[in-house]
């Protein structure tokens, strides 16, 4: 099995409005993939019908290379925005009943509350749980009976600081282990710290799908150059064969100089030393996945 | 079904209201019933005894508290608390509808007919457990007032099965109230609008001879105050009727999408 799901242009319709339309995705093995888009683009709604909850009116898709049934389920695991339990009973109740419901055993629930650091107040009721340790409870209920995927629907919502970077490691974690995982969220810096893939959703329509370096990739190299006289550093930089943009960094102290994708570093260098000119500041500027996010949604 | 059992018994072991609830019926139950015995026997009995045989010293005689009329007066007093087993059933279907829980339990791969199967598991629980509760009233005020010579036992214990079906039938309707409205008090105040004026209003459109078979009245005519005026079969096979009709609407209706 190389890929864990494959969509085939699934569409979801309510009335006259367009949820999702004529998505084609194919999210490979062992891979973190990143559903991402504004509130409203289809995100919640494709992990629907992913899941089963939802009927697409249109298109199909397969989980591990088959038709989709209701046993799927069980091989994966899933968080949906805030995860729900049942508040009057305790972490081992509220995962018996989904071992219950999955008709899985229940030897993996010490070792997942273990997991997600929740093992010592495993007989509190989860109305005495914070947000981020609720979080955790859902993780650890959509991953103790060992699933082959996991989706998770924006894990870091409404978490503070800390608990963002606890979820966050965790996704790390298992991820290193080898879990599939499909992660919706619209936390664009969350996203690009543990996601090897990406599909961007605008108003329910794939724009973009590939790998998280490959979104991240240029045509041309750009660095903040600075100088004790800028002006100089411009009217020098004209000169040099592989320029392609110069503008002025926003805080003004700085040029943000676009190059030609094969320019080197000594080449710059060299070039501004034979005219005099000396730099200050040189930074290799990298694209955030923001960037990219929002010049993609652009187009 | 011992896995939805299961499912049940966890989810609800230690949800108050259920404990609350439960615990006030029980006390409620036996209270009245033998709290206020003297009342029912002299002055409900007595009077309807005077009214209709114009005497009084019937009365001995037609003792409700003694066998076999026992079964028919505990599960006729009993009728009357099933609105707080509405109530519990109610409450856990809004709760689990409002908490989310119904749609986390469908995401993690419980089929809907199962959850409603679940449903029906914890009608069955409780509608035994009403049943059971007027069985031990009627044998307790059976054996306490009746002489060893009028120890018609089995007699009318019939009326047992009647109040099985008659709660079984009141709880497949909160259930139905509870999946269409999702929220307790909404769900309950409904419930009561088309018992009272509601079941009244079918008469305004129903010929007379049907009249019995109203959706609250043929639940009430199973436990009527005297004597069935009418075949306790047909009652019963309207009230299973009845009952198919309101789990398979409780069903269609969790069926459609849930996001």
């Amino acid at each position: 099995m190389k890929n864990i799901l494959k969509t085939y242009g699934l569409s979801k319709t309510y009335g006259n409005h367009n949820a999702v339309k004529d998505l084609n995705i194919t999210i490979p093995k062992s891979s973190v993939f990143a559903i991402l888009g504004p509130n409203g683009s289809g995100k919640s709604t494709t992990l629907g019908m992913l899941l089963q909850s939802l009927k697409p009116s249109s298109g199909h898709f397969e989980w591990f290379d088959k038709k989709p049934e209701s046993n799927d389920l069980k091989e994966i695991g899933a968080m949906l925005e805030q995860p729900k339990f049942y508040m009057h009973l305790n972490a081992m109740d509220n995962l018996f009943i989904v071992a219950r419901i999955k008709k899985v055993p229940y030897d993996g629930i010490e070792e997942s509350l273990k997991k997600v650091g929740l093992f010592d107040r495993r007989f509190d009721t989860v109305k005495s749980y914070s947000m981020g340790m609720k979080q955790r409870l859902g993780i650890a209920a959509a991953i103790f009976h060992g699933p082959k995927a996991l989706i998770l629907d924006e894990p870091t919502n409404g978490l503070d600081p800390e608990g963002i970077n606890d979820v966050r490691n965790l996704i790390i974690d298992l991820s290193k282990d080898g879990l599939s995982i499909i992660l919706a969220s619209h936390l664009l810096n969350e996203v690009e710290m543990v996601s090897s893939h990406v599909c961007i959703l605008s108003k329910g329509i794939c724009v973009y799908q590939g790998s998280m370096s490959e979104l991240k990739k240029t045509n041309e190299k750009i660095f903040q150059l600075g100088s004790s006289n800028l002006e100089n550093l411009r009217i020098a930089l004209l000169e040099f064969n592989k320029l392609n943009k110069i503008e002025i960094h926003k805080s003004g102290n700085f040029l943000v100089v676009h190059f030609s994708k094969d320019v080197k570093l000594e080449d710059i260098s060299n070039f501004l030393s034979r005219k005099d000119v000396f730099l200050t500041h040189f930074i290799e500027q990298q694209f955030t996945l923001e960037e990219k996010f929002i010049e993609i949604l652009k187009k | 079904m011992i896995r939805l059992f299961y499912i049940e018994w966890i989810k609800w072991r230690k949800f108050s209201p259920v404990l609350i609830i439960i615990s006030l019926y029980t006390v409620l139950f036996f209270l009245i019933c033998f709290g206020l015995d003297e009342i029912i026997i002299d002055k409900v009995a007595g009077n309807f005894i005077k009214d209709n045989y114009n005497s009084t010293n019937l009365l001995m005689q037609f003792n409700p508290y003694k066998f076999p009329d026992a079964w028919h007066t505990f599960a006729y007093i009993g009728k009357f608390f099933k609105i707080l087993l509405a109530i519990i059933i109610i409450n856990i279907i809004s709760y689990e509808f409002q908490n989310g829980t119904f749609k986390q339990n469908v995401i993690n791969g419980l089929k809907r007919w199962e959850y409603l199967f679940g449903k029906l598991i914890l009608v069955f629980l409780f509608s035994s457990f009403s049943t059971l509760l007027v069985g031990i009233a009627a044998i307790t005020g059976g054996i306490i007032y009746s002489s060893v010579s009028e120890m018609a036992f089995f007699e009318n214990a019939h009326f047992l099965f009647l109040s099985f079906i008659n709660t079984f039938t009141y709880l497949s309707i909160a259930v139905l109230m509870g999946v269409l409205f999702r929220n307790t008090m909404t769900a309950f105040v409904i419930l009561m609008l088309l018992w009272f004026p509601g079941d009244l209003l079918w008469l305004l459109i129903i010929p007379d001879e049907f009249a019995v078979f109203r959706p609250f009245e043929v639940i009430d005519e199973l436990l009527p105050f005297s004597k069935h005026e009418i075949s306790v079969w047909k009652l019963i096979i309207v009230c299973f009727l009845y009952q198919l009709l309101y789990w398979l609407v409780s069903y269609f209706k969790i069926k459609r999408d849930i996001t």
